[in-house]
This record gives C-alpha cells, structure tokens and sequence, in this order.
C-alpha cells in the first residue's frame, strides 16, 4: 500500500508569541466566547491579550455604583471591566466609526436617560450603571481623559433626544480620537 | 543594483537586491555585523531555518511591497482591524495551510514586520466565525481541557452567551 507523506500544519509549531500577534488580531468577543474554549495554551494567552487591554482602556464609574454592577452584570466582579472593553469594540472598534462627536454634559445625558427609561432611581450614580447598558444601543461611549469624564455619540444628539432642552448644554467636543491601537483617547 | 545571495537550509541560493533583502531585519543585522556596504554586497548569506519555496515566496512578498512605507512600531495592542488586506496579498497567501505556518515562521525569523501582520491578519480572519471545535480541528489542536475545567469556561461565559 503506497503511503502518502500528509502535511499536517499544527498550530503548536507557533511560539506564543505569534500566537499572540495573531489572536490580538480578533475582538475581545471572540477572544473570550470562542478562544479561550479552544485549549489551554489558548485561553492563556487570549486572558493575557485581553487584560491587556483593559489595562489601555480607560473608564470610570463611581465607587457607589460598583455593587449594583457587580451584581447585575457578570458573574465575578473583574469582569466589569470586560463588559465595558467590549461594549467599547463594538461600538466603536468594529464599525469603524469616525469620532466626530458631540461632548453632552453627563448631568443632561443621565438625566435624558432617566426620562427615556422612566427609571425612578434617586441616587444617580447608580442610574450610570444603566447608562452603560445603552451605550451599545446608542452608540455612546465614555471617555476618560485627564480632567473629566465625557459621554461620546456619532448620532445627531437631537435626533437622539428629540429633545430642545438638550441643546443649551451641547458643546462641540475637544480634537478627541479615540486610537484603535491603544484604545486611549488621545488629543 | 547590488545583489546579495540568500541561501536556504535546502542549499538553494537566491540573488536578491540588498535594497529588497534589507527588508528584513535579521538580514539588515547580519549585512551590516558583516560589513557588508551596498556596493559591494555578494556575500552569501545562510537562512538555516528557511526552505527554498518559502523563501521565494518571501522574496516575491518583499519584491511587491518594497516601496511600501515603513510599517508602523510594534504595539501588543495593535489595531485589530483583518478586512484591510490588499488584494494582491490575499491571492499571494490564498496557499495551503501548511505554507501559510512556515511562512509566518519565516516572517518572525526574517524579522519582516509587514509580512508577518498580514500573514496572522489572515489566519485571524480563518478564526473568525468558527466554534472552538472547529478551529480545533482546523488547526490540529487538541482539547486539553478537562471535563470540570469545561464545566467552569462554561460557566464564566454563561452571561454573555444569553446577550
């Protein structure tokens, strides 16, 4: 019986560290749901791509608002970060969106969310936690830069609120992009 | 223009254009340890861990590409971005797998940055859209995980599954 010599192209002949250059290619989505399911070697090094970009990626949420998030959203509480990481990819990573933005002054955004949502919660630190479940859907992200904190869309804010009130508190944001590489915002 | 010859482990000698050759920076570090000037470049240089077909597929990379402009510095965050891939290297890396694998070993040896991303560019987009499973069995890798270690991924992704 002829034997045929099979070339088997086995993804161990990679050293890690073109293992990394080629997950840190995927979103942080697939990293988790699907590759670190594949193997050992793998889900190491997609947790070692992935935190570091948490470690790029700058938000911030008040320290009241941590227990609730913690509860509501994922399982473990590192895991906040991860959702925010996320949110942010899909946001504004995958679809390539320009960052031509509209700077909305957090008190008028949460409070326009507080309307939309009808939501009775007094303390508003908290109600931030629900802001970061709109963010997807609205395409708003939050930035963290030296001074303050802004909330960013690339939709017409009017269109957004449909709402005049907003328009006083409207200020055209700073030169922002947020860089794709490092997933800062950078001047 | 001066040549420099690039010999495979295979023995297969290859005469590049330094300017070309210099595109990798294992090659520009050995030229330039050796003394190497560009006008008096015919130094056989030895590649001990490249085959010849893969080394003329990387000549013929770095040949289509050598004006391209500098790629840009190393970053472990790099832009994740995998449907920029020009045409022309989409076709030149439309090869079986196995010589998609050395060439990026190839890549990573020479030191050819460009060459490299686009290579694990492509073998990213070959990951997207595929269940553990599948990419398992398309790269030959082996589930190592236990059943309770299984069990406990399972369970840390349950939250994100249900989105």
């Amino acid at each position: 019986m002829e034997q045929y010599e099979v070339e088997v192209s086995d993804f161990s002949v990679f050293p890690n560290e073109i293992v990394m250059k080629i997950l840190s290619k995927l979103d942080t989505e697939v990293l988790e749901k699907t590759c670190c399911r594949v193997c050992s070697r793998w889900k190491e090094i997609s947790e070692t791509v992935i935190h570091k970009r948490l470690d790029k990626i700058r938000t911030i949420i008040s320290d009241a608002a941590w227990k609730e998030i913690n509860l509501r959203v994922p399982p473990k509480p590192n895991t906040v970060d991860l959702v925010r990481l996320k949110e942010f990819e899909r946001t504004f990573i995958s679809p390539k969106l320009e960052m031509r933005c509209t700077k909305i002054e957090p008190d008028v955004f949460i409070r326009r969310i507080l309307k939309k949502r009808a939501c009775d919660c007094e303390d508003i630190d908290v109600c931030i936690t629900r802001v970061i479940h709109f963010m997807p859907c609205y395409k708003l992200i939050l930035v963290q830069l030296p001074e303050q904190m802004y909330y960013y869309h690339e939709l017409d804010p009017f269109m957004l609120f449909g709402d005049t009130e907003v328009e006083p508190y409207l200020t055209e944001a700073p030169a922002i992009k947020v860089d794709n590489n490092t997933h800062a915002a950078v001047r | 223009m001066p040549v420099v010859r690039l010999q495979s482990v295979d023995g297969e000698v290859f005469p590049v254009d330094v300017e070309i050759a210099r595109m990798s920076f294992a090659i520009r570090n050995m030229l330039d340890d050796l003394g190497v000037q560009d006008n008096d470049a015919e130094e056989v240089i030895p590649l001990p861990n490249v085959t010849g077909p893969i080394l003329r597929k990387v000549i013929e990379w770095c040949t289509h590409h050598k004006d391209d402009p500098p790629p840009p510095e190393e970053d472990d965050t790099r832009e994740k971005r995998t449907d920029d891939i020009p045409a022309w290297d989409q076709e030149f890396l439309r090869v079986d797998q196995a010589v998609l694998f050395d060439i990026i070993l190839a890549a990573n040896y020479l030191d050819i940055k460009g060459l490299l991303d686009v290579t694990c560019k492509t073998v990213a987009n070959m990951i997207k859209g595929k269940t553990p499973e599948e990419i398992r069995k398309l790269f030959n890798i082996k589930n190592d995980f236990t059943p309770a270690e299984e069990e406990q991924i399972r369970k840390e992704n349950e939250w994100c599954e249900e989105k």
